[in-house]
Formats: C-alpha cells, structure tokens, sequence
C-alpha cells in the first residue's frame, strides 16, 4: 500500500506539473505579462510553503479529542495562466493526534481490564491542490480559497505498558482551505502564510470502527516566492 | 533571525528545491527541473515524515501494569470460607530454562520477591472475609500464584495444577487490547506475567477442583519494580479491588 501512496502522489504531481506546461504564459504567444519591474522586478509564478499546523481531530471523540500542535505542511504552487488569480500545486500533509486516559478498568462481560491508555493517530496525506487568490500577488496582503484532493493514510495506534496495536486505514482526502499570504514589502519574496482548513478522510478502520477521519485547524507558515 | 538563515532553513526543508528558483531561471526547461525537484523533495519529505512517528515515554508506559480478571459468574464466591495459600513458594515457568522440572521459586525469608508477592495476595483475601487454613484443614479454595516468562504472547500457557489439560473453563486471557474500540492485536518476545488463581475445592467436577477466579498482571520484565515493592504490589490490590464479588 505504500508503493500506491507513493505512486498516486506522483501522479497526481506530475498531473499538475503537465498542466503547468500548457498553461505557462512563457509558452502563450499571446501572453500579457503584467508590468512589475517599477515594483521589484520579479514576476513570481511558484512558490514554496512550509507552515505549522495546529489542528483538532473532529471524528472519533471518545478515542482522541485534544488539539494538536504536532503538524507540518510542505507544499509548492505554479501559476496556471495568465490571470494572476488561478495557482496549482501540491501539498504533504502531516499530523499526530495523541491523548493519554488514566488507570481505570474496562469491563466487558466478566472479564475486567485495568490499564492506563495513550491513544494515538497519525495523519499523512498527499493532495493536489487548486488556489484561488483574490488579489494579484503583488500586493502585500493577498487572500485566497483553495481545495485539495488527493490521498490520506492514517495510522490508529494504542499503547499501553510493553503492548500496543495499531491500523492503518486510506482514504481519499478532501480539503478546503481560505487564508492570506502576507508579504513585508510589496511583492515581497519572502511571505507569512496563514489559513483555516477543513478535512475529510475517508480512512475507515474495522480494527477501531472508525468510518471516516475528519480534522479543522489553522496554519501558519513561511513562503518563498520564485519565478 | 537573518534572512540569509530564514533561507537556509528554508531550502533544506525543501529539500533545496526553492534555492534554485533565481535569476538563472530564465527559461522553461529551468523552471521544468526545478519542478521536478520540487516533486522529488517532496516525495523524500513524504519519506522521512512517514517514518516520525513518535511514541509514549518508555517510562511512563512502565509506570502502571496491565491487570486482567475474569471469573466464573455462576458460582456465589459467598459460599466459600476458608483457603490455601503457600507463602514461601510461587511456581515460576520460563521458556529458557534448561530444567523443565524446576519450576518453583522459593523465599524462605518471606520478605522477597516471592514473599511480598504471596503475602500480599495473602492479605487481600483476609481482607475478602476468607480464612486462610493449612493444606490439611480441608479448605475451601486453593490459591495458586505463578509466574510465566519468556513465552511470546500467542501461546497460551496451560497449566492446571491438579493434572488434567483442558486448560481453562472460562476464557483464559491473551489478545485482550482495544478497551471499547475493536480488538488491536500485539506481539512481544519477552515477557513475564503473573497469575493469580482461585480455585474451587468445595464443589468439585468430575472429582477435580475447578477455577473459578484468575488474575493475570504484566509486565514483570520491564517493570521498573524489580523487587516486587510497588508496582506489582498495587497491581495485586488492584486485581481484587475491581473483583468485588471475590468476598465472603
């Protein structure tokens, strides 16, 4: 299963890239580049992410149902046309989840079952992924929408004592995002990302009698633009 | 923080791939690779995040033991009043040892490892309402303690003390795990798990006493409480605290 998720993310970046080469306005012949040089000269149409997430899993409640700050994003974005509003790219998501229950007992017919319990959940996914912004880059405060679409793995595990199990459940990830790129300066190369977002994965786990995985949270990260 | 540092913490999470994004890009087949580069970083970064998985503190995990009880629910442990427990000796079974025959650890002081252990199994069932009589008082119940190491957690170990192998009436204990959210399934070399057994002497079937409580407590190995002081201590309370029909 590896190999797949391995392979389907590929595909779905080399989609995105191919796309990228029939929509580069360096290849339009009819291209309308807009005038930037009176502001630093760079007409950026990619650029690179990577932001903190903190997020809250929403589903399955009574096995995780803290925040967590331990999540990263890595991501890379192309313009696709010449309408500086229509970006395309990909992101690698990834998040754990944990909460520990105290010593108590569990009964279930006459046997009982006294142990401490550390609930884990680890969330990766992959997506391709199409933003929207609201305002031409160049500005120094740039809204935008985005969505991703892709895949999801997600890894339930309990630990307690020397034992612990574990399952491991994919899904087809979906999620929407909204936030701002932030630059210092007009134009600016270097930004501050920031953004809410919504997922769904429709990671089921039989193990756990899960059906789904669902997560919000915010992001806040630092953004190299590039041309 | 320097820009210049901002940029050099940048390009190594992205596995370098924004640090070739310059003025040297003037043409497609640049931005073409840089892409590519791009991809292939994020696939290492996919790689390397894959494999951060971080766990629970070893020494926290340690800090309490995995207490496991069941019992037959037709019997009226009111019933009963009196019990047997040896407390110089437990029997100890370990798959390493080369003397199959030597299975009994013996504490003649009464203050070691063995004789906290029996002695405080001793003093829950006291405190049950139960009087403990010698062997030859014809008692009620026998308390049998043992220990088994080193056996990989699929096998299950069956042993009845009084010579006849269907194992045990009621379900005896591996694979538990999941608590209310499935059955997650787990598998350790190395481990040693004390037993505590209680059986009937009173009502015999077929002429042959039969098990009517069980304790099973792990993990003595990795327990930090190698002298059976603490930990182990409050793990036998707590197989008879969540056992409150075990009482007279």
């Amino acid at each position: 299963m590896k190999k797949f998720f391995f392979l389907f993310a590929f595909l779905m970046a080399a989609v995105a890239v191919q796309a990228q080469y029939y929509y580069d306005r360096s290849k339009n012949p009819d291209r309308n580049v807009k005038k930037t040089d009176n502001l630093t000269g760079r007409d950026f149409d990619q650029y690179f992410f990577l932001s903190w997430n903190y997020s809250q899993s929403l589903s399955n409640p009574n096995y995780i149902n803290t925040p967590s700050p331990l999540g990263l994003k890595l991501g890379f974005r192309k313009r696709l046309n010449d309408v500086d509003r229509l970006w395309a790219g990909a992101d690698l998501s990834y998040n754990v989840y944990r909460q520990y229950y105290p010593y108590q007992t569990y009964t279930s017919g006459t046997q009982s079952t006294s142990t401490d319990l550390y609930n884990y959940t680890y969330s990766y996914s992959v997506t391709a992924n199409i933003d929207y912004f609201f305002l031409p880059q160049d500005k120094m405060v740039v809204p935008y929408a985005s969505v991703g679409l892709g895949v999801a793995v997600n890894k339930f595990a309990q630990y307690y004592n020397i034992y612990g199990g574990a399952s491991n459940a994919w899904g087809v990830q979906i999620r929407p995002e909204a936030g701002l790129l932030v630059g210092f300066a007009k134009n600016a190369a270097w930004r501050m990302k920031a953004g809410v977002y919504y997922g769904y994965a429709s990671s089921k786990s039989t193990t756990y009698g899960f059906n789904s995985f669902l997560n919000m949270g915010f992001q806040v990260g630092v953004v190299k633009m590039a041309w | 923080m320097g820009a210049g540092l901002v940029e050099a913490v940048f390009m190594v999470a992205v596995g370098a791939a924004a640090g070739n994004v310059s003025e040297k890009m003037q043409n497609f087949d640049t931005q073409s690779m840089c892409m590519k580069k791009s991809l292939l970083a994020i696939v290492v970064a996919a790689v390397f995040l894959g494999s951060c998985q971080p766990k629970p503190n070893t020494g926290d995990l340690l800090k309490n033991m995995v207490v496991v009880t069941d019992y037959d629910n037709t019997v009226d442990f009111t019933q009963y009043s009196s019990y047997y427990l040896p407390l110089d000796t437990l029997s100890y079974f370990n798959s390493s040892d080369t003397n199959p025959a030597d299975t009994l650890a013996v504490d003649q002081s009464g203050t070691g490892y063995v004789g906290n252990i029996t002695t405080r199994v001793n003093n829950n069932m006291l405190a049950a309402g139960y009087t403990k009589v010698g062997k030859k008082a014809s008692p009620d119940l026998k308390v049998y303690v043992f220990i088994v190491e080193n056996y990989n957690v699929y096998q299950t170990y069956n042993y009845y003390p009084y010579g006849y192998g269907y194992g045990y009436g009621f379900g005896y204990g591996y694979g538990y795990g999941g608590y209310g959210y499935g059955y997650s399934s787990y598998s350790v070399s190395d481990q040693a798990n004390l037993y505590i057994e209680i059986f009937d002497l009173k009502n015999k079937v077929n002429g042959k006493p039969k098990l009517i409580w069980y304790s099973n407590i792990s993990d003595l190995v990795s327990s930090p409480d190698q002298t059976a002081t603490t930990i182990v201590l409050k793990s036998i309370d707590q197989a008879f605290k969540q056992s409150s029909y075990l009482k007279k």
